[in-house]
């Protein structure tokens, strides 16, 4: 009955300004600071927070560039489809394995796998999620490509692919909210870019 | 799609002998569909599709029950995918003015959920339907159980609970939820003549995945026909919908959503139809100032249909859908579309 008059409600109090998509100013960021070249706000140390909000309440698929530095004994994290405080989301930790070699850990609802692949320095990957489908559908390329289909399991075309028979993927649930941000000292991080439109599409 | 010609060869070979005597029937639907992007941003694939190849048995089982078996082939980028679309018996000769069902099939709760895609009056699913229920709807294995209330006033009851493992677009067998996906949908209908009416429902779905969110989809549909001989000289349809998707964390996700279609009778066969969508995510925050974000996504789509019989449909029309955001238009996709519908064989009858 509750949900019937909110229902009800919502259809009586939707304004005009709702129904044209007028500006609220809910974008006016002010003079800040960017962080690989996109505006962020600090929640916790080397913790950011960046612009960007996934559309549908999260419920949909969007791609993410990142571009970052990694030396021996440096730690860079992205999370994606967060909630505001970042977490419940997907986190993928990068970590460097030796000169020429990086390790990627993918987390999601207690769920965790990783991939070691060729990088130098700078690490440059676009990481797909597909956050509509019943378990998010997860994939990671180079950003230099070329971009396979789902099909891809090891490095020929993509680096990473949650949607293979016999993996512990397939019963990790979604990601919890729309959010996204970045674990790392400010000085390691090159570029950053999202949420995009996904590399792959279903 | 070799498992889908194998079955349908194979299945109709081993029934052949039994048409007459089971009264089995047979139907077999093609839906062909192309778009034409029209602007720089038109996400058409302007490539003529196999949207879907479906193939559907049905009879009586014995004097108590009839038998259900539906199963399509869909283009999945570029790839045709086959799979088990229903699968159930049902039975309207076990309670009175009740109709039980048990299996597999398309979830009883909203309009176009329970019609097949081909059968639409319009060519693609509004925005609302495809996000809150997929591309073409929900369907799920459980149980589903209707009553016709002996009032003056029509009134029907569905209720059903389903395994809810899955919910959508799934490439795994899923997970055991907390709280099984669970609907209803109460009917009722207003006779306006002997040639019109209106129908409506309220409807309702639920479930709590293995995660602890919890999914809620309350809505309304109306549909209105006015017959003219055996023809409807002019319908309308319209459904709106709410979803809630509270987490464990106790935050929620919601949007709003519906479409309302007309459709005219121009002369023999031919029909004029528009349909208007809105859509908006009431729980978009800027993440940097904390701020709701103003948005709404709206789909204009005129269509002209063609209909040689009840087994030939021929559309073609225009879609305008865009996004627009605190002021801005995020995304603008204008195409020209047609489709192309047959089916072979027996058609089930249709609902109001």
């Amino acid at each position: 009955m509750k949900k019937i008059l909110l229902i009800l409600t919502l259809f009586s109090f939707v304004s005009c300004s709702d129904l044209t998509g007028e500006s609220t100013g809910a974008n006016n960021l002010g003079l800040g600071g960017l962080l690989g070249n996109i505006s962020f706000v600090e929640v916790g140390s080397n913790l950011y927070r960046l612009e960007g909000t996934a559309t549908n309440g999260g419920d949909t698929a969007h791609s993410y560039n990142l571009d970052f530095k990694l030396g021996d004994s440096d730690e860079f994290s992205v999370l994606l489809f967060t909630r505001e405080d970042l977490s419940g989301g997907l986190e993928v930790k990068f970590t460097r394995v030796d000169a020429n070699t990086v390790k990627a850990k993918f987390s999601l609802n207690g769920t965790e796998d990783f991939v070691n692949f060729e990088s130098s320095e700078n690490v440059s990957v676009v990481i797909d999620i597909h956050n509509d489908e019943n378990d998010a559908h997860i994939i990671m390329w180079d950003q230099t490509g070329p971009f396979g289909d789902e099909e891809c399991m090891d490095d020929e075309t993509c680096l990473f692919n949650t949607d293979h028979f016999g993996t512990k993927w397939g019963s990790h649930g979604k990601a919890a909210g729309s959010f996204w941000g970045v674990k790392s000292i400010k000085e390691n991080i090159i570029k950053l870019e999202g949420p995009n439109e996904t590399v792959f599409n279903h | 799609m070799k498992q889908f010609l194998i079955t349908s060869i194979l299945l109709t070979s081993l029934n052949i002998f039994a048409f007459d005597s089971s009264g089995l029937k047979i139907s077999l639907a093609g839906d062909m569909v192309y778009d034409q992007g029209l602007n720089s941003t038109s996400t058409a694939n302007e490539s003529l599709t196999m949207r879907g190849a479906e193939m559907m048995f049905f009879a009586p089982i014995d004097h108590r029950f009839d038998g259900v078996l539906s199963a399509a082939a869909h283009d999945e980028n570029g790839e045709t995918v086959f799979e088990l679309h229903e699968l159930y018996f049902s039975s309207s000769k076990i309670i009175d003015r009740s109709r039980l069902k048990v299996g597999q099939f398309f979830l009883g709760v909203g309009r176009l959920n329970q019609t097949h895609q081909h059968d639409w009056p319009f060519m693609k699913a509004p925005k609302v339907h495809s996000e809150f229920f997929d591309d073409e709807g929900i369907f799920d294995s459980g149980v589903e159980f209707s009553h016709l209330f002996n009032t003056d006033r029509f009134l029907d009851l569905t209720v059903g609970i389903t395994s809810g493992h899955k919910y959508g677009h799934a490439h795994s067998s899923g997970s055991k939820p907390k709280v099984p996906t669970h609907y209803l949908s109460l009917k009722s209908f207003t006779e306006l003549s002997n040639t019109s009416g209106i129908q409506y429902a309220f409807n309702y779905l639920g479930r709590t995945d293995d995660e602890g969110d919890k999914l809620h989809i309350p809505g309304l549909e109306i549909v209105g026909k006015w017959r003219e001989g055996r023809a409807i000289k002019y319908m309308f349809q319209g459904e709106a919908w709410y979803r809630n998707v509270e987490d464990i964390s106790g935050s929620n996700s919601e949007q709003v959503g519906a479409y309302l279609y007309n459709q005219f009778l121009l002369q023999a066969n031919t029909y004029a139809g528009i349909r208007l969508d809105g859509y908006k995510d009431l729980s978009k925050k800027n993440s940097i100032t904390g701020k709701k974000q103003n948005n709404i996504t709206y789909g204009v789509t005129p269509e002209f249909t063609w209909s040689s019989s009840e087994f030939v449909k021929i559309r073609s029309g225009l879609a305008h859908i865009f996004t627009r955001e605190e002021g801005v238009t995020t995304t603008k996709d204008t195409s020209l579309n047609f489709q192309f519908v047959f089916i072979l064989g027996a058609h089930p009858a249709h609902e109001f």
